[in-house]
């Protein structure tokens, strides 16, 4: 192994030591008894694997040393109180609920007064974890990954405060529940939870969108369960401070003739990665997954999608972007397991990257592992620079060169946006003015 | 308004464009009419502004001024318009956003305010009808998903938005059937007028049976090798290039 992943590698396990002082210092009072257990269980499993190491096949690309050391650090320090005035701030910028539905965490903890649950419609239950008694807690729990990779124990491990949305059998929720989760750039580790549970034939719109200034640190676990005939649209939106570190672990559980609309978009943070597990476990389950990454300065962005087709006539299609320029670095991980017994299995991959500078690097890596012959797969990745023959043809219509390269930069990435659009056009159009503000300078 | 004069020019290495000589005034519709390879795109191109290719002797005065020195999109703000033989797909690119940014980038350069909303929208429906295109195609991605034939009835829509002095349409007949052969024509014919001028290049006699050209050429080897009145487009129809190319290599 190169020198310099061995030196990582030294850090991260330095950082490991301070991070189980952190967790013997005493357990945290503000979590609730529910959880002590799986606390306690998930930190055991965090010591058995520690952090990932870069010798690890799925972390090739992505350091953690720098999560691995900032954790050590925040940990030892909490914040004893909000920065109120900061959070104000942030969330005035946000774009006005459609229907009314907003819950706030700050630093990972539910702040009733800033929420909104009163549009919620019958048949949707908002559980904040803080207010949960034994029982609920218990049976959220139940449903909830707990270990099933380092970053989720370390998640669970230090877990105060999360939120579980329940969308009963049959309920159709036209309103976005909004879920914002902000940092307010004090030392806090965050680690937001969000539990998600769509009914049989039920139907809802979820957004998990991730604010914040100043060097946060974030650790999201998201668990998404799609009972039979469900249908839940997902936006994740990473909108972070470009100092802060984010990874995110979501993982979804599709039931037969189930469907998920996911859209990942990553504007912030100087590092962030972000793992996306979908489990097509029923017959006819159904994801469409699209994401958009914008990395600039020396920042680097990497998301890694797993797909398994478990059963008959499971389809997937995953179309994901990436605008990677200046000294930045995009990585696009897309692995899709067709096991044995899941005939008719339709999977459909797309990466596609704009590479804007010299020094902007992508690596993109598709993985196939088919043990059936009565599959459709495709997947394809192309990373290129713009296109000369749609910079030529806007000029020639008068579109000043820096206009049209930029043009085509917004344009390359609103075509993700606007898969959005149909269910939220509100979001739609605070997504494009975002992106707008995060495009590179391309005028050269 | 255009004056082209012993035009040498390269595509890569190669020279296509070997001594090229015309003259267009206001008013006037010159065809290019030449085999295929002759060099035509070559010229629309090099009229435009592409990248890619050099020029490597002669000139170009454009309305009194020397053309080859200026952007593409300052070409665009003085009035020369270029519609594509092969109009390419621009998704996510809004057609009315596009035709919005153009005109307003031409109105900034000439000191003149943006264009107010309601007046283009009016502009661009109005447009639209004439080029018989669905309203919807205004807020389609530019070319994105139309046919050849709606790509370049585009072409000319946007042509007529634009209002450009000198039009150069590169095969905007091609693979048209009839009646979009005459809906495109009547576009072209539209725009006709005694200060504005046309150069069209195509393959077939048969759009010139719509848009009655003053001057016809033939471009073959890099020159034009002959040029005459409208009489010209029937002969080549009736005859092909073969004796035109004979008579120019005889002289
Ligand atoms: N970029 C290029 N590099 C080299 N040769 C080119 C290039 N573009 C065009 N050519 C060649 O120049 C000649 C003229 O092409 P073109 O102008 O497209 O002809 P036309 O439009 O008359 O059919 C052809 O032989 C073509 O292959
Ligand atoms: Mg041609």
């Amino acid at each position: 192994m190169a020198t310099a992943a061995k030196i990582r590698d030294t850090r991260v396990t330095a950082a490991l030591a301070t991070v189980a002082d952190a967790f013997g210092a005493g357990s945290d009072a503000a979590a609730p008894n529910w959880l002590q257990s799986s606390r306690e269980k998930a930190f055991a499993a965090f010591l058995t694997t520690g952090f990932p190491l870069a010798r690890s096949e799925d972390w090739k690309y992505t350091s953690l040393a720098g999560f691995a050391e900032r954790s050590a650090e925040y940990l030892h320090n909490r914040p004893t109180g909000d920065d109120d005035t900061t959070v104000a701030a942030l969330l005035d910028a946000l774009p006005h609920s459609e229907g009314g539905i907003r819950i706030v965490f700050v630093n990972g903890r539910y702040r009733p007064d800033l929420s909104t649950a009163s549009g919620a419609a019958t048949g949707v239950v908002l559980t904040p974890y803080s207010t949960a008694d034994d029982a609920t807690g218990r049976r959220i729990l139940d449903r909830q990954p707990v270990d099933d990779n380092a970053l989720i124990a370390l998640n669970t491990a230090f877990l105060v405060d999360g939120l579980a949305i329940r969308v009963a059998d049959g309920c159709r929720v036209d309103e976005p529940i909004h879920v914002v989760f902000a940092s307010d750039g004090q030392p806090a580790a965050v680690q937001p939870r969000l539990s998600i549970e769509i009914g049989r034939e039920a139907d809802a719109f979820i957004v998990q969108h991730h604010i914040g200034t100043g060097k946060g640190l974030t650790n999201a676990v998201t668990g998404i369960d799609c009972a039979e005939q469900a249908h839940l649209f997902f936006v994740r939106l990473q909108d972070e401070s470009t100092q802060s570190i984010h990874v995110a672990n979501q993982i979804a559980h599709m039931a037969t003739g189930s469907r998920l609309d996911g859209i990942s978009i990553d504007f912030g943070a100087q590092l962030a990665r972000n793992d996306l597990e979908v489990d097509l476990s029923g017959e006819r389950a159904h994801a469409n997954l699209f994401g958009l990454f914008m990395a600039s300065g020396n920042r680097h962005v990497d998301n890694h999608l797993r797909v398994d087709h478990r059963m008959p006539n499971t389809s997937s299609m995953e179309n994901y972007r990436g605008i990677v320029s200046d000294a930045a670095r995009g990585v696009f991980n897309g692995k899709i397991i067709v096991h044995p017994g899941a005939d008719g299995t339709d999977a459909q991959m797309s990466n596609r990257n704009l590479l804007l500078s010299e020094r902007a690097e992508i690596d993109t890596k598709p993985e196939l592992e088919i043990y059936t012959d009565d599959v459709k797969c495709a997947h394809g990745s192309t990373t290129g620079r713009l296109d000369a023959n749609s910079i030529f043809y806007l000029r020639a219509r008068g579109i000043p060169e820096a206009d049209a390269r930029m043009m085509l930069v917004a344009a390359f990435a609103q075509e993700i946006i606007d898969h959005v659009r149909s269910r939220a056009p509100t979001l739609a159009t605070y997504l494009s003015h975002r992106m707008s503000q995060q495009l590179p300078d391309v005028t050269q | 308004m255009l004056k082209i004069d012993n035009l040498h020019a390269n595509a890569g290495d190669t020279e296509i464009l070997k001594g090229l000589s015309l003259a267009i005034d206001a008013g006037e519709v010159h065809a290019i009419m030449g085999p295929n390879g002759s060099g035509k795109s070559t010229l629309a191109h090099v009229l435009a502004g592409r990248d890619g290719y050099e020029v490597t002797s002669g000139s170009v005065t454009y309305q009194g001024t020397d053309l080859l020195p200026l952007a593409p999109e300052e070409r665009a703000w003085h009035g020369i318009f270029l519609g594509f033989q092969y109009p390419i797909e621009i998704p996510g690119v809004n057609n009315t956003y596009l035709l919005k940014a153009a005109l307003n980038a031409r109105r900034k350069f000439h000191g003149e305010p943006e264009i107010d909303a309601a007046q283009f929208l009016r502009i661009i429906k109005d447009k639209a009808r004439m080029m018989k295109m669905d309203q919807s195609f205004l807020n389609r991605s530019v070319n994105e998903g139309f046919s050849g034939g709606e790509k370049k009835r585009n072409e000319v829509f946007q042509m007529a938005v634009l209002e450009p002095q000198l039009a150069i349409l590169d095969e905007t007949d091609s693979g048209l059937d009839i009646d979009a052969l005459k809906v495109v024509a009547a576009g072209v014919n539209a725009l006709r007028s005694k200060d504005r001028a046309f150069l069209l290049v195509t393959h077939y006699q048969r759009l010139l049976d719509y848009i009655e050209p003053d001057h016809v050429h033939v471009l073959a080897g890099g020159r034009i090798i002959k040029s005459g009145d409208k009489t010209l487009a029937h002969e080549l129809e009736a005859q092909g290039y073969d004796w035109v190319l004979r008579e120019a290599a005889g002289a």
